[in-house]
């Protein structure tokens, strides 16, 4: 197997030369750290992705999870991952010193994950899912529940899981109908069914809690009559024993990729007896859950990312060891043939599948630096920052989970017919990949969320400072020769998002509602390529100001390399929003017209 | 118990070697790294102060860029550590490293145990640590695959050809060289990444400690052998084939 699987030297060039990491030291809260923990963070998680992640990658899709009618069990690599995972620190990464977490700025504290995901994408999301399940219960939860669940939590010792989905509430979370009746002791007796819960039961944990959407008894219908309820699989009791809590394993799903970990089917009560504990306020528990979905959504950007990164070094060492065919214009068929990566056609889809990565890393890196500097400023400046990040959080996770199947098909199309099968990890990481423009809101549901709420929240602030924010990277780029050109590229995009934004408002406006959101999965499309490409100016900038200095050695090979992706990206993606604004741009209302019996023929 | 142990930073095997000059490696091509043997070394030295008290000291001879692995090693757990940062040092051999290392060993005091990897990756030379123990005038064990302190006495077995293991008895202070498997190294914890940058480096030079060796040995030049294996596939039908290669063994080879 290939044995790279990620560019540490893109990571530092991220971090360090675009993002500028160490601004971000400066400010108090994240001052116990310096670029030299970053880059230790970095070494070491290197090295568990290599020699810990890794090795189980193949054997932990071919032997999946398995429901034995009470658990269901899983890799036994699990438990020691978990374990590392929590001694390590890795768990409470972003938390508080004083919650006993490391504090870490997101922007590097990420990429742990970001390297665990390519490595092994199953294994890494054991502890992910206790990360985001302790910030909910550390954010919203009473001192008790803190006290009670956290520290387990981040130990690795308990699993955490977000529990929305029903078996009629998928997308649709307002139809929820899990029952949350108050008791005498102030829990409240859960009532319900969960589907597709990652992680949600297995036997390398010894408790499993779940973060689980419910409506209180006499809350009204709809979205504002949910809450956030802690239920953990099992209770503590009064004397602090463990004991069930009546959460059943109804079974697993048998999934196309992501083998390694459970999807499970959960029954909540069906003995009446399961406990759970409200977490803030009744009828609040979706603004709530939000907060741990908008992280979970950046997550799973930076998976689709990683895997699509994987499979681009497995492409990457076929194409140069291959040979296959000789120049086209060779007429010689004695004459030795050359390794593929010699055709223009195969460097086309590994300058593609380079494009798709390294821009959409750059864009989730971009909103985690949004995510620190909302932590770390006050007033205006983190309202800004805030506004940004919701703006951009759909964006950062659609564009690289849509994207990178396309990604991870070319890498597979590289192999040829190997590709296709089981001797190359690339189709593994094909199926891997298909879930994330279907899991934390599928693709559907981010494209409504950018178009109906974020570009027209606050009368379009926050979509006005994402204008802002290109047109300092435009006005930069512009201050350099070659770059001009580029620069000229983008601000046309600009205009055009701008033009064909304001005609579907136009449809909102005379009260087309249907027609104003019908193809907003195009307009997140369109949106993300010129998002991307924003992301490619600015690393481009930064490039070209470096050589400018002058470099040698190896960073003219990775500048290169770059310069090469960059201009890739504005040549043949950067265009393709032309046919998606002329399709925008026509309010035929086509798929709303057309009746559903027509698709019978 | 005081341990120290010392840690060599070496070039990651996987980059790609220039040499110039047939002198030395060029550098700005290179990731360093701790000597993964160095690692296993770290983790027995963590584990018996685990279980009896007392301190690991890393000491390494190597310029600025070793720091990092020995806060690595730090960040494992290690208490503080000596860097011999020394021009001279760095162009000595084996001899002028090991006497440096003894003499920095020697100026902390009441050190008991002195571990090492098994080799260096890079030179593989696995001579430094018997150098170092004959100079400290102590018992010296390779290949050490097992180790148990009772008091002053050590029971170690030493790993021999085809797995088989001899059992030895020795008394402190002494220098050991650990093998990898003995352990698994520990990775280092965020905690302990953030813990590290603050513990004690003391930077040093040779004459701090009055390490003044010379070489023993000359070096002459460093140079990417030439593979002189030649395969060729001899082509034709069998019987042409079988004459070419009786031609070929008899006249080009002179084997026959």
């Amino acid at each position: 197997m290939e044995t790279q699987f990620i560019s540490e030297r893109n990571l530092k060039f991220m971090l360090y030369e675009v993002f500028d990491a160490e601004s971000l030291l400066r400010y108090p809260y994240f001052s116990e750290h310096s670029r030299e923990t970053i880059d230790m963070m970095l070494e070491t998680a290197m090295k568990i992705g290599k020699e810990r992640l890794r090795p189980h990658y193949e054997e932990m899709d071919r032997n999946p999870p398995r429901y034995d009618g009470k658990t269901v069990k899983v890799h036994p690599m699990v438990r020691s991952f978990m374990k590392e995972s929590g001694d390590g620190g890795w768990i409470s990464i972003f938390a508080p010193f004083e919650q006993g977490g490391q504090q870490m700025p997101l922007l590097a504290g990420f990429l742990p994950t970001f390297i665990f995901n390519a490595a092994n994408y199953s294994a890494s999301v054991y502890p992910g899912l206790s990360t985001g399940a302790a910030h909910l219960i550390s954010s919203f939860g009473t001192e008790e529940l803190r006290k009670a669940y956290i520290p387990k939590l981040y130990s690795g010792e308990w699993q955490g899981t977000m529990a929305l989905t029903e078996p009629q509430a998928g997308s649709s979370l307002a139809d929820i109908t899990t029952t949350a009746t108050p008791t005498d002791d102030g829990s409240y007796l859960i009532r319900g069914q969960k589907i597709f819960i990652s992680a949600g039961d297995h036997d390398c944990a010894e408790n499993v809690i779940h973060l689980l959407l419910g409506r209180i008894q006499g809350a009204p219908a709809g979205l504002k009559g949910l809450s956030l309820f802690l239920v953990p699989k099992n209770r503590i009791d009064g004397g602090g024993k463990l004991v069930a809590n009546d959460v059943t394993t109804a079974g697993i799903y048998h999934k196309m990729g992501y083998r390694g970990a459970p999807i499970t089917q959960l029954a909540f009560g069906d003995g009446d007896d399961c406990r759970g504990f409200l977490v803030g306020e009744p009828n609040r528990g979706l603004s709530y859950m939000l907060q741990m979905m908008n992280e979970a959504r950046l997550s799973v950007g930076f998976a689709a990312t990683a895997i699509a990164s994987a499979a681009y070094y497995s492409a990457l060492g076929y194409a140069d060891e291959r040979p296959q065919g000789r120049p086209i214009t060779s007429k010689d068929p004695q004459s030795p043939q050359i390794p593929i990566i010699q055709h223009a056609d195969v460097k086309r889809m590994l300058l593609f599948q380079r494009a798709v990565i390294e821009g959409s890393l750059s864009l989730l890196m971009q909103c985690t630096k949004y995510a620190d500097l909302e932590i770390v400023c006050t007033g205006v400046e983190k309202e800004k920052y805030k506004l940004l990040l919701d703006l951009l959080t759909p964006v950062a996770k659609t564009y690289p989970s849509e994207t990178g199947i396309l990604s991870v098909s070319q890498a597979l199309q590289c192999l040829g017919g190997y590709g296709y099968c089981d001797d190359f990890p690339v189709e593994q990481y094909y199926r891997d990949m298909r879930i994330h423009p279907i899991h934390e809101g599928t693709t559907g549901i981010q494209s409504l969320t950018l178009l109906g709420r974020n570009v027209t929240m606050k009368n379009g602030k926050a979509f006005q400072l994402f204008l802002a924010e290109a047109e300092t990277a435009m006005e930069d780029a512009e201050t350099i020769p070659e770059l001009a050109s580029f620069a000229g590229e983008l601000r046309r995009a600009v205009e055009t998002l701008k033009t064909v934004t304001n005609s579907l408002i136009g449809l909102a406006i005379k009260g087309n509602i249907d027609l104003f959101l019908a193809d907003a999965t195009l307009y997140m499309e369109m949106f993300g390529i010129l998002a991307v490409a924003w992301q490619w100016l600015l690393q481009a900038t930064v490039i070209s100001k470096a050589l400018a200095k002058g470099t040698a050695g190896v960073d003219s090979t990775f500048y290169g390399g770059k310069m090469y992706a960059f201009r890739y990206f504005f040549g043949y993606e950067l265009p393709r929003i032309e046919g998606l604004a002329r399709r925008l741009m026509n309010a035929d209302g086509l798929t709303v017209e057309m009746p559903g019996e027509l698709f019978r023929d | 118990m005081k341990i120290v142990v010392c840690l060599k930073q070496v070039p990651d095997m996987e980059s790609k070697f220039k040499i110039i000059d047939e002198k030395k490696i060029d550098e700005s091509q290179i990731a360093f790294k701790i000597n993964d043997f160095d690692n296993y070394a770290v983790e027995a030295a963590l584990q018996l102060k685990e279980k009896l008290g007392g301190e690991v000291v890393i000491v390494s001879a190597g310029p600025a860029r070793a720091q990092k692995d020995v806060r690595q090693a730090f960040a494992m757990g290690a208490d503080w550590g000596i860097q011999i940062d020394d021009p001279a040092v760095e162009a000595g051999d084996n001899y002028v490293i090991a006497e440096a290392l003894q003499k920095a060993i020697a100026s902390i005091g009441d050190v008991e145990l002195v571990l090492t990897g098994v080799q260096a990756e890079d030179d593989q030379a696995s001579v430094t640590g018997v150098m170092m123990a004959h100079l400290m005038d102590a018992p010296h064990v390779t290949n050490v695959v097992k180790l148990e302190v009772n008091g002053k006495d050590l029971t170690v077995n030493r790993e021999l050809a085809g797995g088989k293991n001899e059992v030895i008895n020795l008394s402190i202070p002494a220098v050991l060289a650990i093998q990898s498997g003995i352990n698994e190294p520990r990775y280092p914890t965020l905690p302990g990444i953030m813990k590290a940058k603050k513990k004690r480096l003391d930077v040093k030079k040779a004459a701090d400690f009055g390490a003044s060796a010379a070489a023993k040995t000359e070096f002459i030049k460093m140079f990417i052998p030439v593979s002189e294996h030649k395969a060729e596939i001899i082509q034709g039908d069998p019987k042409t084939a079988a004459a070419t290669l009786v031609n070929k063994l008899k006249n080009e080879a002179k084997v026959l």
